[in-house]
């Protein structure tokens, strides 16, 4: 084995990882698995793009690349605000979807089907604004360095696992030390319990929309930057991102970055040894092994 | 002032009241109301405890006072003032504290988890630590293990955490639905443990109780349901040896003709 698919599986599987998140504190807190995910990843890249497009046209900023990296200025800004628009996309699904069909009590399925029709919505939207064709933040080529032992990366793919260290870091040590964090534990073990006990449920709620749809964002930006923008970038990725969520555990925000990981190097491994056309049944046969062997995933408490 | 009357001789005054129901129809669906129109009033520290057969709409009670159960009309007043819209969050900062009869801890969090969720209503740090060590101190079980999670607590245990979260909040009114219930002999004597030591912390109770002699014998005052209805509202003590409070519990309102016709 080439140890190459070691750091193509480590780059893949941070943009698993990150997406993940956001399904697992959506799985866990609204009991009901959200298709529209993976939307928010590609509408966070468009974001991006319009953006970081936006600031170089308007201010003549930013193009320059820096450094030893394909883009300028203009991204890093264009991410930030893209995280926010995302976060703001995901609460005003939630308002103008999800909330009235809780409000009505309504079953699980019906939250699940509801997502999947806001997939289709929002990625046709994507589809009509910026076309089929793919986009990509920078024009110029970036070389890969060799490391060693013979794994070679761009710095582009060295910086991506760099912020999502970062990040998965920060959002850990937020849940697991900060207020909001116990209060979404405690959401999301008994949602009525929390209730009584003084915690606002609905804003945990906004704040697991915020988490996710930022988290979402940053994945996009990422993906679009290694690879290429286009409207089903989400999309293609929503099996890996179910996978590596239950895989990990439902709730356990370690367990999908873990597990995002594990599935990323899965599908690099198989890209090498069997081949590409392979790729997208590994998540598949990751989601139905995990199922069968073992539902409650890596660090799963209890069955959800 | 030698002339002022002493406390437990005043008649209950509206200010005396912590909490009040004023007609109060509450259910899980619309057009099917369980609680069918109950006026309750509870006197600052007072004890009552809510006593009445299986389906008499007690649990269904309390649940509507705390916000878990949609209300259909009337009013609940907390400290004189209306909550009937408010939301189950809020009212435990308005002074009511509920505390459910299963699943009432959290089970995958730590015992001290448990009691720092009060920080969401309790944004003064070093209170909430003085609060904690309070309830550690009334309850040494909790202060032993704090780090243990609390899903690894025995019955009574848990119910003693839960009672102590939610006196964290430091409420007007303690409300227990159905602490024994599930329990065995030994850990219901635990548990009637628990509410003799909260009762003297001076919070008014309201106790639904299955365990109809345990719960009269503790409380001062008895409110008796039957069919979403007030049967009987009056001293404890009335009831404890009376030979139609079977009856009552059996719902059979022959048996309890036949007694009075004797």
């Amino acid at each position: 084995m080439n140890p190459q698919a070691l750091l193509d599986g480590l780059v893949a599987g941070s943009m698993i990882g990150l997406g993940a998140i956001g399904v697992t504190l959506t799985y866990s807190i609204m009991r009901f698995a959200n298709f529209a995910h993976g939307e928010f990843i590609s509408w966070g890249a468009y974001f991006a793009l319009t953006a970081a497009v936006s600031f170089a046209s308007t201010f003549g900023i930013g193009i320059d690349p820096l450094g030893p990296f394909s883009f300028g200025w203009a991204l890093p800004l264009a991410c930030v605000l893209s995280v926010v628009l995302t976060a703001l996309l995901a609460l005003a699904l939630d308002w103008l979807l999800f909330r009235p069909l809780r409000r009505r009590n309504s079953e699980m399925i019906i939250l699940v089907i509801a997502s999947f029709g806001a997939s289709i919505a929002l990625r046709s939207l994507l589809e009509f604004i910026f076309t089929n064709a793919p986009r990509y933040y920078s024009d110029s080529l970036q070389i890969s360095m060799p490391l060693f032992a013979g794994i070679r990366a761009t710095p582009d793919q060295l910086l991506m696992l760099g912020v999502t260290a970062v990040l998965f870091i920060g959002v850990h040590l937020v849940l697991s030390h900060s207020e909001t964090g116990r209060q979404m534990r405690a959401a999301s073990e008994n949602p009525a319990l929390a209730e009584v006990a003084g915690i606002d449920v609905a804003r945990v709620v906004r704040m697991v929309w915020i988490f996710g749809g930022g988290l979402a964002a940053a994945a996009g930006v990422m993906a679009g930057l290694v690879v290429q923008i286009r409207p089903y970038m989400g999309f293609n990725l929503l099996l890996p991102l179910f996978a590596a969520a239950i895989l990990g555990g439902i709730g356990s925000v370690p367990g999908a970055v873990i597990g995002g990981i594990f599935v990323g190097l899965c599908e690099a491994v198989t890209v090498q040894m069997i081949g590409a056309e392979w790729r997208q049944a590994v998540a598949f046969l990751i989601l139905a092994a995990v199922l069968v062997l073992r539902p409650n995933g890596i660090f799963g408490k209890k069955t959800p | 002032m030698t002339f002022a009357a002493p406390p437990s001789a005043s008649p209950p005054t509206p200010s005396d009241t912590v909490l009040e129901t004023r007609t109060l129809v509450a259910g899980y669906e619309a057009g099917l109301p369980i609680v069918k129109g109950i006026d309750f009033q509870l006197r600052k520290g007072a004890f009552v405890t809510i006593l009445g057969p299986n389906g008499a709409g007690k649990s269904t009670f309390v649940k509507a006072i705390a916000g878990l159960v949609p209300k259909f009309s009337g009013d609940v007043l907390l400290n004189g003032k209306a909550v009937t819209a408010a939301a189950p969050h809020h009212m435990i900062r308005s002074g009511l504290a509920f505390v459910p009869q299963t699943e009432n801890i959290f089970a995958t969090m730590t015992i001290r988890e448990n009691l720092q969720l009060c920080a969401a209503i309790l944004p003064d740090r070093a209170l909430l630590r003085q609060r904690t060590d309070a309830a550690y101190a009334m309850f040494p079980d909790l202060a032993r293990r704090p780090g243990l999670l609390a899903g690894s607590l025995s019955g009574g245990q848990r119910q003693m955490l839960a009672t102590a979260r939610a006196l964290l909040a430091d409420p007007s009114v303690l409300i227990l639905d159905e602490p024994s219930a599930g329990l065995s002999p030994k850990l219901v004597a635990e548990v009637f443990g628990t509410i003799a030591t909260v009762r003297r912390t001076g919070v008014a109770i309201v106790l639904v109780e299955q365990n109809v002699r345990a719960a009269l014998r503790i409380a001062d005052d008895a409110l008796v349901l039957v069919e979403g209805r007030v049967r009987h509202h009056g001293p404890a003590a009335d009831l404890v040896d009376n030979p139609a409070l079977g009856a009552m519990f059996l719902g059979d309102r022959s048996g309890i003709n036949a007694e009075t016709g004797r």
